[in-house]
């Protein structure tokens, strides 16, 4: 009897430390693939890169996103950046990719430079009154350049040509030929009156 | 007679069936047992940095106004899944109570630890520590506070955010 009981509480004992254990082991932890995010928008076009975030722990993490174009150039309307999505969350061992857009506007130069960052930040409810509470993320350098305005490729623009080129040859040498016929009937026509 | 010889060729019937099942049979586990198939396989494996700290709490006890906590309360930045080495970025909010609050500015943050309060002002934009997070294992960080003089009494709390950058 005493033996069946000591085993129940060991086994209660086991049990506890287990679950204690696993509960402390459970933790996520935020990671990022490495290498800039280099943006090249045309003006008064956007562009989309992937940002691509990791959870390296083996607990689901909710995170959110903040992006933003940091520098300004005078004179110049600085772009804007969205991340899309927001926020959300990832499963353990798991990847996200974000989807960045730059919107460069129309009327600013080709070939200025924006710097910015992009930030995913793991979303934690933990509380510290009287103290400070350590948030971890992962943090993105961004450069955004502005490219003259995409116009037609080159192939385009040289088929149109010789489409031009030909249409006018032909316009031209039917024209011709026209004339010497009617000029030739002309003749015939003075011909017979005499 | 005949019943002799019909019996004659049901049984070489018989034994054919069961010479060609083995046959069939003997076929099958030889195809079952033949040598492996390759199949190709591969994957990019990137290079990735990822960030924990401990604690991800820090307490500064009391700090009556005017005075101020040395730049010694260490945190550490791991990271336990990378393969490549990243930089700690550190930013913050203002310290906040209810109704109450005091700047972001009034912590500061140092590589190493300090006796007196004297690091880095923390800000609202990200900062570049410049220390480095080895890939498989972990950097410190060191954080201290001031109280402007005549902040009203309360208990007060400001969140700080570690970045790994790669």
């Amino acid at each position: 009897m005493m033996h069946k009981r000591n085993s129940k509480n060991i086994a209660l004992i086991l049990i506890f430390i287990l679950s204690t254990t696993v509960l402390v082991a459970a933790h996520a932890q935020i990671g990022e693939v490495a290498g800039p995010i280099n943006f090249n928008v045309s003006l008064g076009s956007s562009q989309t890169l992937q940002y691509t975030i990791v959870n390296g722990g083996s607990a689901p993490m909710n995170f959110y996103i903040k992006a933003a174009i940091t520098s300004s150039i005078k004179n110049e309307t600085t772009p804007t950046i969205t991340a899309f999505p927001a926020n959300g969350t990832i499963l353990p061992h798991q990847q996200y990719a974000i989807n960045l857009t730059v919107h460069m506007p129309s009327n600013d130069k080709p070939g200025l430079t924006w710097q910015g960052t992009a930030q995913a930040l793991e979303a934690s409810n933990i509380t510290a009154p009287g103290g400070a509470v350590i948030q971890t993320g992962v943090l993105k350098g961004i450069t955004v350049m502005s490219a003259k305005p995409k116009g037609l490729p080159v192939e385009y623009i040289i088929l149109f040509a010789v489409v031009v080129v030909v249409i006018t040859a032909l316009s031209y040498y039917l024209f011709i030929r026209k004339r010497k016929g009617s000029r030739k009937e002309e003749k015939n026509q003075k011909g017979k009156k005499i | 007679m005949n019943r002799n010889l019909t019996w004659r060729i049901a049984g070489i019937m018989m034994l054919t069936a069961v010479f060609f099942s083995m046959l069939f049979l003997h076929q099958n586990i030889a195809y079952a047992t033949s040598p492996n198939q390759n199949v190709n396989a591969n994957v990019v494996v990137p290079s990735t940095c990822y960030l924990s700290a401990t604690p991800n709490t820090i307490t500064f006890g009391s700090v009556p106004p005017g005075s101020n906590y040395a730049d010694n309360v260490l945190v550490n930045g791991t990271d336990t899944n990378g393969n490549v080495n990243s930089y700690l970025f550190v930013s913050g909010g203002n310290w906040v109570a209810t109704g109450l609050h005091f700047g972001v500015s009034n912590s500061t943050w140092n590589p190493t630890s300090l006796s007196t309060f004297a690091g880095n002002a923390l800000s609202t934009t990200a900062a570049n520590t410049a220390i480095l997070v080895p890939f498989g294992g972990s950097n410190s960080i060191y954080f201290g506070m001031e109280v402007p003089g005549g902040q009203a009494s309360g208990t007060y709390t400001q969140t700080i955010t570690m970045y790994a950058s790669c």
